[in-house]
């Protein structure tokens, strides 16, 4: 009868670890040792009839330079809601008119929340990046949100940063209430088909997030060899049906095919991936020029 | 262990409380000791890296901001002091062993093949075989035996995967990271996670293991 792997892992490695804790509870009394010379000390001076206390007192020190920086931060985080409440309600406003009534005025919304998404994501690793290199440097730490904060707004447009910082916080908290409602509309629409997608900050990998086969779609380029022909390049499918991964390596010459011959990727759901070619790949010469199309049984 | 108990811990260790330290201790000492036993392959220096680790930790309590999900933070920042430790000893070529980037010709399957091969596998869960009911492994003289049979299978079956699939299944199974998580933590896309995953619990399902 099969073992049960997780529980089996879990007392494997319990039992093959040994007892630190002592060796730790040493080195934390090493180290508070030389500590507690350099904190406030209460010194006793006796004289013959009196006794004075001498006692050093720590100043407490106001941090005014973290304080300065997380207003900072959060200054620029308004700023940026603000922003991409602007935008969804322009993407509204405008459309795809080829996408089904019930989903024209839900993945878009959807779909610009993953963009923002999308970008923010790269400037957050990047920050994460550089607090994890610096292991437990708070101030490093501290720094990162700042940096983000500096990178998000050097990035927007002229007229979103002359935008408040005055915005107010509650027209800002709407727009992600609506952002996190459209989305939600967007995943009880699933049966439709969504046409529009979201492009990776790194434009490296076309991402198309599907609300139905969860955030784990993707199609992206995993090995690049070159050629006489140019460069050559291997893409790995990743995406999720009911319990299951789909993983799968492909070339970009059966990628093609798939396209062309309308071959879709079908695994115990109810949904199609279909790969398609974008449609506007001739203009925009993209190395990546394939999409993932949600495709319902009813299609089919 | 929970994010909000390990916040708690936290804010119990920057007023001084030992026992907070020793709370997470025991709920993550193991899983930071085989993490970064993964990467060093040495127990004397994992030991020396998991002290030092819980250490740090007590020292820079100060400097940890709750609510953003400990499981990242921890497995960074262990990794990171084990990379540390291999550069220190001058085993720099060590890392893009543990950790490469590129597929090798072995692992590049046939599109038809994936498809199939996952229909006729099914579904994640326990593989149908008979229950006879009749093993009882919970008590007796043979709890030993069967202790030892479990751990020397269990090793075995390890030994057969390839960086970075033991980093992936230690991080899934021992502390139930997200996929998310886990390819932040060792920085290689999202894909190339699931996909070494899925290769993983294949192999694991070979020996014998249901999940």
């Amino acid at each position: 009868m099969p073992s049960d792997f997780t529980k089996e892992y879990k007392n494997y490695i319990e039992s093959e670890t040994p007892d630190l804790w002592s060796r730790i509870e040493a080195g934390i009394e090493a180290e508070e040792k030389p500590q507690s010379e350099k904190n406030g000390t209460t010194e006793v001076i006796t004289f013959d009839d009196a006794t004075y206390v001498n006692q050093t007192k720590n100043k407490k020190i106001i941090r005014w330079g973290v304080f300065a920086k997380r207003a900072g931060s959060l200054a620029a985080a308004i700023a940026l809601v603000f922003v991409a409440y602007s935008f969804v309600k322009v993407m509204n406003k405008g459309g795809m008119q080829s996408a089904p009534a019930a989903s024209e005025s839900t993945a878009p919304m959807a779909d610009s929340a993953s963009a923002y998404e999308a970008e923010e994501a790269p400037v957050a690793e990047a920050a994460a990046d550089d607090a994890a290199d610096n292991s437990f440097d708070g101030a490093a730490a501290a720094e990162a949100p700042a940096a983000m904060a500096e990178d998000a707004e050097a990035s927007m447009p002229e007229e979103a940063a002359e935008a408040p910082a005055e915005a107010p916080a509650a027209e800002a908290e709407e727009g992600m209430e609506n952002a996190v409602n459209n989305k939600d509309a967007a995943n009880s629409a699933s049966a439709q088909l969504a046409p529009d997608y979201s492009r990776g900050e790194s434009a490296k990998a076309e991402i198309y997030k599907d609300a139905v086969l969860t955030d784990m779609t993707e199609l992206a380029p995993h090995e690049r060899t070159n050629s006489p022909a140019g460069d050559q390049y291997k893409f790995g499918l990743t995406f999720k049906a009911g319990d299951e991964v789909i993983s799968c390596l492909i070339s970009e010459a059966e990628l093609k095919s798939y396209a062309e011959n309308g071959i879709h990727f079908k695994k115990n759901a109810s949904y199609d991936i279909a790969v398609i070619l974008r449609e506007d790949h001739e203009q925009t010469q993209s190395a990546y020029p394939y999409v993932l199309k949600l495709v319902s049984d009813a299609e089919n | 262990m929970e994010d909000r108990e390990f916040d708690l811990c936290m804010s119990r260790l920057k007023e001084g409380d030992k026992e907070a330290l020793h709370e997470i201790y025991t709920a993550l000492g193991s899983y930071i000791y085989h993490f970064v036993l993964g990467i060093l392959r040495s127990k004397e220096d994992a030991e020396d890296i998991t002290s030092e680790f819980f250490i740090r930790l007590w020292r820079n309590a100060d400097k940890y901001k709750p609510g953003n999900g400990y499981k990242t933070y921890i497995t960074t920042i262990a990794r990171n002091m084990a990379i540390d430790h291999l550069r220190s000893k001058g085993r720099e070529s060590l890392i893009e062993d543990i950790f490469p980037q590129k597929f090798e010709d072995s692992d590049v399957y046939n599109t038809e093949d994936m498809i199939t091969a996952g229909t006729n596998t099914g579904a994640v869960g326990v593989l149908s075989g008979s229950d006879t009911g009749g093993d009882d492994n919970g008590s007796g003289p043979d709890v030993t035996a069967n202790e030892a049979v479990g751990k020397v299978a269990m090793e075995e079956a390890l030994s057969k995967l390839k960086p970075p699939e033991p980093q992936i299944i230690h991080m899934k199974f021992a502390l139930d990271m997200t996929f998310a998580e886990i390819a932040e933590v060792l920085k290689i896309p999202m894909g190339t996670v699931t996909w070494k995953y899925r290769e993983a619990i294949g192999k694991l399902r070979r020996c014998g293991y249901a999940f």
